[in-house]
């Protein structure tokens, strides 16, 4: 690329000062052309590659933005349907609870399961405190909320 | 300073699942405490032997309202700290009217006490575990949340 941008460079000098030039100076149109045709292809090329790029970054900004939510949690419980897709994978849930005299606790619902959770997730939220739901693989890792098309 | 209240049913101890649930949550809560938090804990069998056993074994700060009317620390020593209920009004036989209700009486003062630590700058909260009917605990919730402590409550084999 770069060579190929010396070369036009050059012949971009040679047909700006053509007027000037001794009278005995050629221009071999075929090699001017071919040169052309190889830069507007190199330029597509170019083009490729940077939306390929492009694509690349978005997909891994999309996934930072997935992490962070995965990270944060949701406020929003988790439906019937998530409940369900939770169980079919082996997955599990947490919510954690922050009461408003500073205390805070973390349920699980493999140990106390998803009623006694939504109730005190409710019981919270009903006063204003902060609830986080976080949803969790069958290796106990962080996860996204499983996709179920329910209420999106 | 935080105060964190315990109560919980003695039916924990009926099997090896429920008390492992209950170690569980007791650990967790008392993991989730600051430092220098306050547990507060009565004497009996269940759920509050679990939670002296786990506050001694994390080394925490604890209060264990007896029925004998004392507050003793929680540690293998039980110091005597100070009394809740004077000695004279201990009842020491079960014919005595006050016997049935007394654990409840004693389930007051604690309530009682995170409520003097609030009035004086502390957070309170309370945990209960209640496990069948554990009528002591759902007393003590009761009387918690009229007083506006928030109580966590903790029921096992509650699922959706």
């Amino acid at each position: 690329m770069t060579e190929l941008l010396d070369q036009l460079r050059a012949v971009s000098a040679t047909l700006r000062d053509f007027d000037h030039a001794p009278d005995h100076i050629e221009v071999d149109t075929v090699a001017v052309s071919a040169l052309l045709a190889e830069a507007a292809t190199a330029l597509a090329e170019s083009e490729r590659a940077r939306e390929a790029l492009r694509a690349e970054r978005n997909a891994a900004m999309n996934e930072r933005d997935e992490a962070r939510e995965i990270i944060a949690g949701r406020a929003k419980p988790p439906t019937s349907a998530e409940i369900a897709a939770i169980r079919y994978v082996g997955g599990s849930c947490t919510v954690s609870v922050f009461y408003g005299d500073g205390s805070f606790r973390v349920f699980r619902s493999e140990r106390d399961g998803f009623a006694l959770m939504l109730r005190e997730a409710e019981r919270v939220a009903s006063r204003g405190w902060s609830v986080v739901w976080r949803a969790f693989d069958v290796k106990g890792c962080p996860c996204a909320w499983p996709k179920t098309g329910e209420g999106e | 300073m935080h105060v964190e209240l315990f109560s919980g049913a003695r039916a924990v101890d009926a099997d090896e699942l429920s008390q492992r649930w209950a170690r569980g949550i007791v650990r967790d809560v008392l993991a989730s405490l600051p430092p220098d938090a306050l547990v507060i804990v009565g004497d009996a069998a269940g759920v509050d032997r679990i939670v002296r056993s786990e506050v001694m074994l994390a080394g925490r700060n604890g209060e264990e309202y007896a029925l004998d009317g004392t507050v003793r620390t929680v540690d293998p020593l039980r110091i005597v700290v100070g009394r809740w209920a004077p000695h004279a009004d201990v009842p020491t036989s079960n014919r005595d009217p006050r016997w049935k209700s007394w654990p409840l009486r004693r389930n007051d003062a604690m309530r009682d006490a995170a409520s003097r630590a609030r009035i004086v700058g502390a957070t309170v909260h309370a945990t209960a575990m209640i496990v069948g009917e554990a009528r002591g605990t759902r007393y003590t919730v009761d009387a918690c949340e009229r007083v506006g402590i928030v109580v966590t409550r903790y029921e096992p084999g509650d699922s959706l």
